[in-house]
């Protein structure tokens, strides 16, 4: 794989040109099948005076490999040297070989969030509430006819800027490389481009984003459903977090330890609560409330506020009826969490679920708490902002409730 | 819309006449006779008005009839002409929708096309370079 950048009025433009082993398809690292369409990208970052071409070779790279590395088979060649820190990243992460070797390595002080206007990334906000926001904003490939014009960036963009805090928004057709399954990241990672574009400019060394326990340690992410200490893509010494951290800008997992259900409480008693959103298919840009999304998170509203389920969709709808067979199911701690906190569960679509499950308060209780490990993995330089906020409000899990995280799916 | 056209065929203020003279004279005899006879003149007037008044609400159902007839007719004639015009618009929504299918199905294809275009690039570059590679001394083609 070669890979060429170039810089015009604050657009990054990516070109890559593959190698004779390389392939048109190849895998995620969360397993997903992919196939690649075109070999051009750009990243628009918002207007700024004087801003040059001068952006940390090692931030350039990791940037293109987000986009590269699934069809990528031997070797990869950037357009100007990288460090020798972020080549052994390569290597050792996916067994390629890197170069040129030949820059120093990178460092920054500042912690930026990656936004999404999810409850988990509005819990992050919470957390840091002085932290800056950057949000990726999906723009149309020049090439690609754009089939898919009803996603609504434009919403999420709009409630980010609503929120007060300081956000850039960094526009970008990345997704468009992506032929199959959809439009979407080649890698989770590739969300980061503009938090990487971006970061010597605004002296970031750490980038904030909402996975929480699920995604971090029980395989959700991944489809796995069981216990992953050693997660390819979001454990601070996988493959992904040691790129990240070689280029200077390690991924940080803030709500890395605690459930959605947490995030959710603190996201909704947040005073950005009225900026959360994680379904835009409704009217006026709302949840629509009847999609899977929407009745997954409407469980674990109800389970937080301790209500009933307040959903129209039936066990025989197309989203309900999955409900009715037996687990495992995506996300099943938060189901499980979701039948032992709502009232009448007995009476809803979650039913059989509830049966198959048997969950109670008392087994579900180590997903009130947050899993230390999860803290541990945070660059020291934000570790102890993140355990004082999990020790005030949300307190640590127990032994016995940290082996329920440790021994989740081997059962 | 419908009219009520029914109508009563004996008229009953005939029978009212004819009874209410019949009580007022029927306790004088010595006029009986010219009473017989003057309610009989009486009765065959009555009688010819009501028949007068048969044939006028006759004719009034006829008229009635003939508007109805004509009302129906009209009616009909507007089914017709709505039926017809359904079974246009029918086949200009089918149109339409065969318009929009095809768009979709052009559109689909177009994209499907383009993909392959895309990706043949990508492929012809790669083949390019490897070939670029094998000559001696030879620059990179870009
Ligand atoms: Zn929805």
């Amino acid at each position: 794989m070669r890979v060429k950048w170039t810089f015009d009025e604050d657009v990054w433009r990516l070109t890559f040109l593959l190698d004779p082993e390389d392939e048109l398809t190849g895998t995620c690292t969360d397993g997903q099948r992919l196939e690649l369409r075109t070999n051009t990208c750009q990243v628009r970052l918002p207007p700024s005076e004087g801003r040059g071409p001068d952006v940390h070779p090692d931030l350039l790279a990791v940037v293109a490999w987000t986009v590269t590395a699934p069809w990528t088979r031997r070797r990869v060649t950037f357009d100007r040297p990288i460090s020798p820190a972020l080549a052994a990243a390569l290597h050792d992460g996916w067994g390629v070989e890197a170069g040129p070797v030949g820059a120093d390595q990178r460092s920054g002080t500042q912690l930026a969030i990656s936004y999404s206007g999810g409850a988990d990334s509005m819990a992050v906000a919470a957390i840091f509430p002085d932290a800056p926001f950057i949000h990726f904003r999906r723009i149309s490939h020049p090439r690609v006819p754009n089939r898919w014009a009803d996603y609504r960036s434009d919403v999420t963009a709009r409630l980010a800027r609503e929120t007060g805090r300081d956000v850039t928004i960094v526009e970008s057709d990345l997704e468009f490389l992506l032929k199959f399954p959809w439009p979407g990241f080649t890698e989770h990672h590739a969300v980061a481009a503009g938090a990487l574009l971006l970061a010597d400019e605004m002296d970031l060394g750490g980038i904030a984003m909402g996975y929480e326990i699920g995604s971090r340690w029980l395989g959700g992410d991944r489809y796995v459903h069981r216990f992953t200490p050693d997660n390819p893509m979001w454990s601070a010494s996988g493959q992904w977090g040691t790129l990240f951290e070689a280029a200077g800008l390690p991924i940080v997992l803030p709500v890395g330890g605690i459930s959605e259900a947490m995030t959710m409480r603190i996201a909704l008693g947040s005073e950005l609560r009225d900026q959360v959103r994680w379904c835009l298919l409704g009217p006026h840009s709302g949840a629509c409330g009847v999609c899977g999304k929407c009745l997954y998170k409407e469980l674990i509203q109800a389970a937080v506020e301790r209500r009933p389920l307040n959903t129209t969709i039936t066990a025989t709808d197309k989203v309900g009826r999955k409900w009715q067979n037996p687990p495992p199911y995506g996300g099943q701690e938060m189901i499980e969490y979701g039948i032992a906190h709502v009232p009448g569960i007995e009476n809803t679509l979650f039913a059989k679920a509830a049966e198959y499950l048997q969950a109670s308060k008392e087994s579900t209780r180590w997903l009130e708490h947050c899993y230390a490990p999860a803290i541990e993995e945070i660059p020291e330089q934000w570790r102890k902002q993140v355990d004082a906020f999990m020790v005030d409000n949300v307190g640590l899990m127990t032994e016995d409730e940290a082996r329920r995280v440790e021994t989740w799916g081997a059962g | 819309m419908m009219r009520f056209v029914a109508r009563v065929l004996v008229p009953a203020r005939l029978r009212r006449a004819f009874r209410s003279r019949l009580d007022a004279r029927y306790i004088t005899k010595a006029d009986h006779r010219q009473d017989v006879r003057s309610l009989r003149e009486e009765y065959r007037r009555l009688h010819q008005e009501a028949k007068d008044d048969r044939k006028l609400d006759a004719e009034h159902a006829l008229r009635e009839i003939e508007l109805l007839r004509h009302e129906v007719a009209a009616l009909r004639d507007e089914v017709v002409r709505l039926r017809d015009a359904t079974k246009e618009s029918l086949q200009k929504v089918k149109s339409v929708s065969d318009g929009a299918a095809q768009a979709r199905r052009l559109a689909t294809e177009g994209a499907g096309a383009i993909d392959h275009v895309l990706q043949s690039e990508v492929r012809i570059w790669q083949a390019i370079d490897t070939l670029a590679s094998r000559m001696p001394d030879a620059e990179p083609v870009r």
